[in-house]
């Protein structure tokens, strides 16, 4: 009889510790959604190549779904880059990402050692 | 200072190993050679472009040709995109359908429409007068030259340039 009473308890406090599990997860949730300082954070690596400047801080923390596109104007504002002077964002120093594609996809197919290199090269012009 | 041009048998080993590629994910470039004259090759991509605007809502058909410029030495870009009547598009209408912020006079100073030097016809020809610097700070670095090309143009065309080809 004592056995089972035991037992009983044991599982009523498991339940009860999965209860508040999900109420813990479920306030995460939410926290996620109205904060939205949990988002993935993606490490990528900035690398200068040809005649532009080098950034003293080479290693930034992006938010997985930002684009390029985002991304390049961070730098250009970053280097403090004239209007008129274009900027291009190269994968493995072959591959320019268009601007709309999202850092998440280009981490899954480019990342090495749980970051993303990207190397970048300014111009005066295009053409 | 080293040559930072890129010779015409560079231009053709990359635009070969560049077809390859596509072929193996289903692209759409071709290889066109010109047995007479071999500086007439050139890769060629047709496609259909959807776009979307507050005055526009159509299909375009764009043929996107790639070709060897000899003067400056480097790949060149042009194309020619047409809507479902089959007029040619305007070049600001082109210019609104940018991924990017771009004002009339910036970007007609990188692409006019003229003559094609392959085909002696009106196209819209990208000028290769900056390429090479842009290209110089890669050229011995990269995997395929002509991929690297592309990615300088992506941003003001609307041109599909899929993830593969950079792996």
């Amino acid at each position: 009889m004592g056995d089972d009473k035991q037992a009983s308890d044991v599982q009523s406090d498991l339940s009860q510790a999965t209860e508040s599990l999900k109420i813990e997860s479920e306030q995460k949730d939410n926290g996620d959604s109205s904060k939205g300082d949990n988002k993935v954070k993606i490490d990528i690596l900035l690398k200068a190549t040809g005649n532009a400047p080098i950034m003293k801080k080479k290693k930034w923390a992006v938010d997985a779904e930002k684009p390029i596109g985002w991304i390049m104007e961070f730098v250009k504002k970053y280097l403090k880059l004239e209007p008129n002077e274009k900027l291009f964002l190269y994968v493995n120093q072959t591959f320019a990402p268009s601007p709309d594609q999202l850092v998440k996809n280009l981490y899954e197919c480019f990342g090495t050692d749980g970051k993303l290199v990207l190397h970048y090269c300014k111009s005066q012009a295009w053409g | 200072m080293s040559i930072t041009t890129i010779t015409f048998h560079e231009f053709l080993d990359s635009a070969k190993q560049f077809v390859q590629k596509s072929e193996k994910i289903g692209d759409g470039w071709t290889l066109k050679e010109d047995k007479t004259d071999n500086l007439k090759t050139y890769l060629r991509k047709d496609a259909f472009v959807q776009c979307q605007d507050e005055n526009m809502n159509h299909l375009l058909k764009v043929e996107y040709v790639i070709f060897y410029n000899l003067s400056y030495g480097v790949p060149s870009f042009s194309f020619n995109a047409w809507n479902s009547t089959g007029t040619l598009v305007t070049l600001d209408d082109i210019r609104k359908m940018s991924f990017i912020q771009i004002n009339e006079k910036d970007f007609y100073s990188v692409i006019t429409q003229q003559e094609h030097p392959i085909f002696q016809k009106p196209y819209f020809i990208m000028h290769p007068c900056h390429t090479e610097t842009l290209l110089a700070a890669f050229k011995n670095k990269t995997k395929n030259i002509i991929v690297t090309f592309l990615g300088l143009i992506t941003p003001l065309i609307r041109l599909n340039l899929p993830l593969e080809y950079g792996l």
